[in-house]
């Protein structure tokens, strides 16, 4: 009887009091957005940009592929919207602009595999973007990994090639995953996620 | 967890105690499973003292314990226990360098498994036994970070030291009794994930449980 009550007080013990695996359910149905920028830049000598009307499809392509619909209009338009809120005159052209934002959606992580050179995969990706044969470069570290459905904004200085002849500088990052429903986009996410990513460099405000 | 809400924890503990001990007035003396010997199976709980990584107060985690008298009332023994600490925090912001910015939810995890050597002092031989213990020893800790569907991860080791009062009733004669503690504990492992930093662990916690 002694050992029986041992045992069976031993079993409810260990049964009540195992190590408890967190809830995360509540972290992949959300959002996550880094931001990440260089501090060498002045954004505030930085006055006009232009958005390209497409947003670059990363999949398994090898010849460059756009994404251009109402959605894709969409997420160009928020991200449009905040760098005008943030003070920033919107021009017709890339040649008159001091920062041009391009846009990327990961639909496919088949050709991510490592950095290239200290560089994201998409460096030599097939019609990454390219600005008049200049070639272009992260000044900050990239610690990230990138899954599918994740959207890429970046800021690109047009006028860094007069300092480096060979180069444009990003000179803002933001990367957004975490955005699907199921296989689809969610837009409200993706609104929020833009605008997430905007209020959390507040050093892009004039 | 708030400072308010901990303070009104700590104060329902210590006067669940005074109650408890009010209660259980030694009666006549009858015999443990060994009269130079003791063990303790609890449940515990335990409440993070100002931890920036976790601080929620928890019921996930145990204690073992044994000892032996070496002196009519001076036991020495072992210890382990182990506990889980898991705190959720909302949308926010941390600078992880001096430019990169991430936000997101997150959920922390906090494991410690301590384990060691035990001194207990017993204040009266009977069925009803009040004590004064401490223990000392080394405490494994794991901490993870949870966000999205990543997570970082560090474990450390650190020393440990936890004093704690409480008592054995034993109300049968068959030498199974219950096993009732307060604690306090200290730990010097350190956690540095992400922008969340923590250099020493205190904690505050009770245990249940069986003795015999």
């Amino acid at each position: 009887m002694k050992s029986k009550l041992i045992l069976l007080s031993l079993t409810l013990l260990l049964l009540a009091a195992c190590e408890q695996n967190p809830d995360t359910d509540k972290l992949d149905n959300d959002y996550l957005v880094y931001t990440n920028y260089d501090k060498e830049s002045n954004f505030g000598s930085l006055n006009t940009f232009y958005t390209i009307d497409s947003i670059l499809l990363i999949s398994e392509q090898t010849i460059p592929t756009y994404w251009n619909n109402a959605s894709s209009a969409k997420i160009i338009d928020q991200f449009r919207e905040n760098m005008i809120d943030c003070g920033y005159v919107e021009v017709e052209f890339p040649e008159e602009a001091d920062i041009v934002l391009q846009l990327s959606y990961v639909s496919s992580t088949y050709y991510y595999y490592d950095y290239v050179n200290g560089n994201p995969w998409w460096n030599s990706y097939p019609g990454y973007w390219n600005w008049n044969s200049y070639g272009w470069y992260y000044p900050f570290f990239i610690p990230y990994s990138f899954s599918t459905g994740s959207i890429i904004g970046e800021l690109v200085d047009m006028k860094s090639r007069l300092l480096n002849t060979d180069k444009l500088t990003v000179v803002w990052n933001a990367y957004i995953c975490g955005l699907l429903n199921g296989n689809s986009l969610s837009m409200s996410k993706t609104v929020d996620a833009i605008n997430q990513a905007f209020s959390q460099s507040e050093y892009l405000s004039k | 967890m708030s400072k308010t809400t901990n303070m009104k924890t700590i104060r329902n503990i210590l006067m669940g105690t005074i109650l408890l001990l009010a209660a259980l007035c030694p009666t006549q003396s009858k015999a443990q499973v060994s009269l130079n010997s003791y063990f303790n199976v609890d449940w515990q709980f335990n409440i993070p003292l100002g931890n920036n990584f976790s601080n929620d107060a928890s019921g996930w985690g145990m204690n073992f314990e044994g000892g032996y008298y070496v002196m009519q009332d001076l036991a020495v023994g072992g210890f382990l226990s182990f506990h889980t600490n898991n705190e959720y925090f909302p949308r926010q912001t941390i600078k992880l360098s001096e430019t990169l910015s991430m936000s997101s939810r997150q959920q922390h995890q906090m494991f410690t498994l301590p384990f060691g050597a035990l001194v207990r002092y017993r204040f009266i031989e009977s069925d009803f036994q009040p004590y004064v213990g401490m223990k000392l020893g080394m405490c494994y800790a794991e901490f993870n970070n949870y966000y999205y569907i990543f997570e970082k991860s560090q474990d450390r080791w650190g020393f440990f030291m936890s004093p704690e009062v409480g008592f054995n009733y034993y109300p049968w004669a068959n030498g199974i009794g219950f096993h009732m503690a307060l604690y306090y504990s200290f730990a010097t492992n350190k956690c540095n994930i992400m922008s969340y930093e923590q250099n020493i662990l205190n904690n505050l916690g009770f245990r249940l449980g069986i003795a015999f």
